[in-house]
């Protein structure tokens, strides 16, 4: 993993979504943050949010385990396996969505479609994020920050050490 | 149900070649109706629905509203559409349809005709 590629594909997803952005993290399959960013400081957290309690962290946690399970059950029902993301529409006009990559060191990037499907969720790198919908152009979100932030990703989780 | 079964075969005329399977089922996981079902597909969407539910209330989040889309290999999708008490999932061949044609048509579409047929 090439740490400095990972810290741009971060930043540079940030730029491109500026205020749209709420909160994102990269983390690994053991619900621990790699690198993290919150617009607002935690604001976008509702009400009944307990102040002792970081739920941004326990947002990631807890969406480890909810990815673990998708590709298991996936594979277990005879779907096709989870591809690169998934996202959920949510009230107040937010997105949520996890992004994954896996960490496929030495792997040449044109092998890593066919290895993504093979690699159990435990050797994947997942990026989540919270989207306000009113502030970003969907088609733009779908059709270049979303597969850039993905190639970055994989291209940075690819990269062995010289 | 004959409203739903109506719902189920405008999606099958409006998608054609590009709705592989779907299921129409309740929050308990039981198929109200199903066409080209894959085995355990309500009960598993069902279960994952409460899961990311609890995830997003345990997150101090807002919860799902409307539906939520996977990403699948062989370039298909799963989108499954959310009332509150019931769901609606659709395994799509992203091939044959386009995300804009998804997202701006059919999602607004049929989540409407559903949400009218069982509030």
């Amino acid at each position: 993993m090439d740490i400095t590629k990972l810290q741009q594909s971060f930043d540079t997803f940030k730029l491109s979504l500026g205020k749209a952005l709420i909160f994102s993290d990269i983390f690994t399959a053991d619900g621990l943050s790699l690198l993290s960013h919150n617009l607002f400081d935690d604001a976008s957290f509702d009400d009944a949010k307990d102040a002792n309690l970081n739920h941004q962290a326990i947002s990631v946690a807890l969406f480890s385990e909810v990815s673990a399970k998708l590709k298991k059950t996936l594979d277990y029902s005879g779907f096709p396996s989870l591809g690169r993301y998934y996202l959920l529409k949510l009230q107040d006009q937010k997105l949520f969505g996890v992004m994954r990559a896996p960490i496929t060191s030495g792997l040449a990037l044109q092998q890593l479609d066919a290895t993504l499907a093979k690699n159990d969720i435990e050797d994947d790198i997942m990026w989540s994020f919270l989207l306000d919908m009113r502030y970003v152009n969907l088609g733009l979100f779908y059709s270049i920050i979303l597969p850039k932030a993905l190639a970055s990703l994989r291209e940075a989780l690819a990269e062995d050490l010289a | 149900m004959g409203d739903l079964e109506t719902c189920m075969e405008s999606l099958k005329r409006d998608l054609a070649k590009a709705l592989i399977s779907s299921d129409i089922f309740a929050s308990d996981g039981l198929s109200l109706l199903s066409y080209n079902s894959q085995e355990a597909a309500a009960a598993f969407f069902s279960e994952l629905s409460v899961q990311m539910r609890e995830a997003l209330g345990s997150s101090a989040l807002p919860q799902i509203q409307d539906y939520y889309l996977i990403e699948l290999e062989e370039k298909s999708l799963v989108l499954v559409l959310c009332d509150n008490e019931f769901m609606w999932s659709m395994l799509i061949d992203g091939r044959q349809l386009s995300l804009g044609m998804l997202l701006n048509v059919i999602i607004p579409k049929y989540l409407k005709a559903f949400k009218a047929v069982v509030s």
